[in-house]
């Protein structure tokens, strides 16, 4: 039952990830999130179970570091499902509000004019752009907004990408 | 666990490999289907388009594991079942991360906003902002939700078509209520005050 056992400790591995990510955020909302969250959930663990498995291996004990492959992949997958998951949460995700309010407004719905009122001008890209300075992708350097370098790195991973899919940019 | 010869590491290891190879499946796909076929290319079928990547991402992913059930015969057979599973859920796991990447690059303003800054770094906040027409924004979903089928439209009026994302909402706002106990916060930003 190696495999069972394995998604069992991935998945305790990750709740544990989870709570410290949950404590830090209500003990004092860290400003790079981003930063905090790829540490919490995908840094540390894999630190940590790269370090087991090595050691394991080292010891010759071939069952133990292939039960810890398991748990690690594991846990790399849900960990990368919440993080993918995490801005939506962050700051809400106005097709899915769209969703809600239009649902609750069964059986009548909503005209294009009431979907458009539920949202506050300033919310939709003031608070995105308070995100993207807190998390130092963006910052003011000689009197004008510029990216950071991580912002450019960032930047750049999906232009390459829409030009790997042969897409335009994203309208956002 | 067993430390010697014996133990079953070649099964164990093949399993390992095809669930790790899968992680790729999702963007093959997509490219195949995007790239090739030029399918999906238009702006409210794009997600459609991602979406599809990832359900055609098992069968090769399925045939490999048909091979692996059939070859692992060392193996407990509660073990190789477990196995598939755990294949299976990994490949599910990243398939959804590779949609939501892939929705990050399509609709997301914080990537647009990086872009847009790049190309032309803007003295305020304010001329950052000013790119955005909230009204374009919102036109984009209602139009990218009734492409997915998500909602209808009907004299002028927006309907619940599918209604698959209802359960998603409501558990990301749950998450977000969890994670940010603070009733002034989201809800204030993103809704008017009356």
């Amino acid at each position: 039952m190696l495999v069972a056992s394995a998604l069992l400790v991935g998945t305790l591995s990750f709740l544990a990830a989870f709570v410290l990510h949950s404590a830090i955020w209500r003990w004092k909302r860290p400003e790079k999130q981003i930063l905090w969250l790829t540490a919490v959930f995908l840094i540390l663990p894999i630190l940590l179970y790269l370090g087991i498995i090595i050691l394991t291996l080292v010891e010759r004990q071939q069952g133990t570091a292939i039960f810890f492959v398991f748990s690690g992949l594991w846990h790399l997958a849900l960990s990368s499902a919440y993080i993918m998951t995490y801005p939506p949460i962050q700051t809400g995700c106005p097709s899915l509000n769209i969703v809600l309010a239009v649902n609750s407004s069964m059986p009548e719905g909503l005209s294009g004019e009431e979907v458009r009122r539920i949202f506050s001008e300033q919310a939709l890209v003031s608070k995105r752009f308070k995100d993207l300075t807190g998390d130092k992708l963006i910052r003011m350097k000689e009197g004008a907004w510029g990216l950071s370098f991580t912002g450019k790195i960032i930047s750049k991973i999906f232009s390459r990408y829409r030009r790997l899919l042969k897409l335009p940019p994203g309208e956002g | 666990m067993k430390g010697n010869n014996l133990y079953p590491t070649r099964e164990y290891c093949g399993v390992l490999f095809i669930t790790a190879a899968s992680i790729f499946l999702p963007l093959l796909c997509h490219l195949f289907l995007c790239r090739f076929l030029r399918l999906f290319t238009r702006p409210e079928e794009r997600q459609k388009g991602a979406l599809l990547g990832g359900i055609l991402g098992p069968v090769p992913l399925l045939i490999a594991l048909a091979f692996w059930f059939n070859s692992a015969q060392t193996l407990p057979e509660i073990d190789k079942w477990f196995a598939l599973m755990f294949s299976l859920g990994v490949y599910l796991l990243f398939a959804y991360t590779y949609f939501h990447f892939f929705n990050m690059s399509e609709t997301a303003q914080r990537i647009r906003i990086l872009r847009e800054t790049s190309r032309a770094p803007s003295e305020t906040q304010a001329e950052v902002e000013k790119a955005y027409a909230s009204d374009r924004m919102i036109t984009i979903r209602l139009q990218r939700l009734v492409a997915l089928g998500e909602l209808r439209e009907k004299q002028g009026r927006y309907l619940i078509e599918r209604g698959t994302l209802v359960p998603v909402a409501r558990v990301v706002s749950a998450l977000h209520d969890f994670i940010f106990p603070d009733p002034e916060g989201l809800r204030a930003d993103l809704y008017r005050q009356p």
